[in-house]
């Protein structure tokens, strides 16, 4: 088990994790803290603080659910610190190919985001796992360890919420 | 059928998470209002407008990064906790080892059982048969050998002086029976015998042994000429005919002249 191998002094194995997660944390990140540097941030002091932990680590948990929820609250900590200090970037997501079809993507994306940013962090959270991480209702549960069924409710109540905003601000008919 | 159930369902049939048993009922609920399409439609259209958020590239030195920052951080160690070390223990690696050492444990233990209870049965006997059971006299006439008997019945003294072995047993208090000490060996002879209470001395046939036995408190010193070439004889001591205490006497370490 890699984690094993990272107790047993195999810094290589601890590399394998930073590899096989980081993506995936930054994304979900990027849709919390809305910055690229912050998401960088909140991604590396995730890794970061996770090594320090390890010891800690219940193996009775995945590593996934336990990294993704450094990760979260690392993310939610920084997006707080930028909500009280400034307003967000609102800076375009990057075109690289297709520059029509990127382009109305990408204008979509900063749409949902920008209306995601104004949800709650704890409901902002929700929908950035479950609809941008595609995680299982049962992996959510298991990251913000809570019953799936608290998961089910808290998401529907966060959905109506951003749909409510999308619809008041004519993004969604 | 209430709003926010049937944005649940919506929702499950969107992601096909939903039932069979629900997906019969929305579809028929959807057939039978024609309203509720429009809710449809909007979870549709909202579904599909967060299926379309697309993927960020994360930098692509990003785990440089963190392995880098990770670096500079000092070495995690595992914590000791003792679920983990009985986790470890019942791993198929250690199961062989581990019932190896409970037989061992149980085997140890029941040795040790059987070593205290022979102990606590014969030291009301005879505790010389485990302490001391071989001595010698050095010089003859010195280095006495001096013998408490179990239960403080009295005393056993013996010294070797010109060629023969002085026996001195003092009794202190009276057992049924009499206490009687006997020297086992061969050509063994009664030099002198001397007692301060009813006492009695046998010699065996062949000089196989000399027995004296007092009957009561008393004190009794038989003089036993040892033959030139004697090797080891047994002093026994008996009271009321349960030997109590036994030596074992190396002749000839004991001065003949």
């Amino acid at each position: 088990m890699t984690v094993r191998a990272c107790l047993d002094g195999d810094n290589a194995a601890f590399g394998t994790l930073v590899q096989k997660y980081s993506g995936k944390l930054y994304n979900a990140a990027y849709r919390i803290t809305r910055g690229r540097e912050d998401a960088a941030d909140a991604t590396q002091a995730a890794f970061v603080k996770a090594y320090e932990k390890l010891p800690s680590f219940d193996f009775n948990h995945r590593f996934f659910s336990w990294i993704y929820r450094i990760a979260l609250n690392e993310a939610l900590d920084i997006a707080g610190r930028r909500r009280r200090e400034t307003d967000l970037d609102d800076a375009p997501e990057p075109i690289t190919g297709d520059i029509e079809g990127e382009y109305a993507e990408a204008e979509r994306s900063r749409l949902v985001q920008r209306a995601l940013m104004a949800l709650s962090p704890d409901a902002r959270a929700l929908i950035v796992l479950r609809h941008f991480q595609g995680l299982s209702y049962g992996d959510i549960a298991e990251v913000l360890r809570v019953p799936e069924k608290t998961v089910k409710s808290r998401l529907f109540s966060a959905r109506q919420r951003l749909r409510q905003i999308l619809e008041e601000r004519g993004w969604l008919p | 059928m209430r709003p926010n159930e049937l944005e649940r369902l919506l929702w499950e049939q969107t992601e096909e998470t939903i039932s069979a048993d629900d997906r019969g009922r929305l579809e028929a609920y959807l057939a039978a209002n024609p309203a509720a399409e429009r809710q449809h439609r909007n979870v549709k259209a909202f579904a599909e407008l967060l299926g379309s958020v697309g993927h960020v590239e994360a930098p692509p030195d990003l785990p440089a990064r963190i392995e880098a920052a990770v670096a500079t951080r000092p070495r995690p160690r595992p914590r000791f906790s003792w679920s983990a070390v009985v986790s470890e223990m019942l791993a198929p690696q250690w199961r062989v080892r581990i019932a190896w050492a409970v037989v061992g444990l149980v085997v140890g233990m029941t040795a040790t059982a059987l070593m205290v209870a022979d102990f606590g049965r014969t030291s009301r006997d005879d505790i010389s048969r485990y302490y001391g059971a071989m001595a010698s006299l050095e010089r003859a006439g010195a280095a006495p050998l001096s013998v408490e008997l179990p239960d403080a019945l009295g005393t056993l003294g013996l010294s070797a002086r010109d060629g023969a072995l002085l026996v001195d047993l003092e009794v202190t208090r009276p057992v049924a029976g009499g206490v009687s000490f006997e020297v086992a060996g061969g050509g063994l002879a009664v030099a002198s015998f001397k007692a301060s209470a009813s006492a009695s001395c046998r010699v065996d046939a062949g000089a196989g042994s000399v027995v004296a036995t007092v009957d009561g408190a008393g004190h009794v010193t038989a003089r036993i000429a040892l033959p030139a070439q004697a090797g080891v004889v047994i002093v026994r001591v008996a009271a009321g005919g349960k030997a109590i205490v036994e030596r074992g006497l190396d002749v000839s370490k004991v001065s003949t002249q």
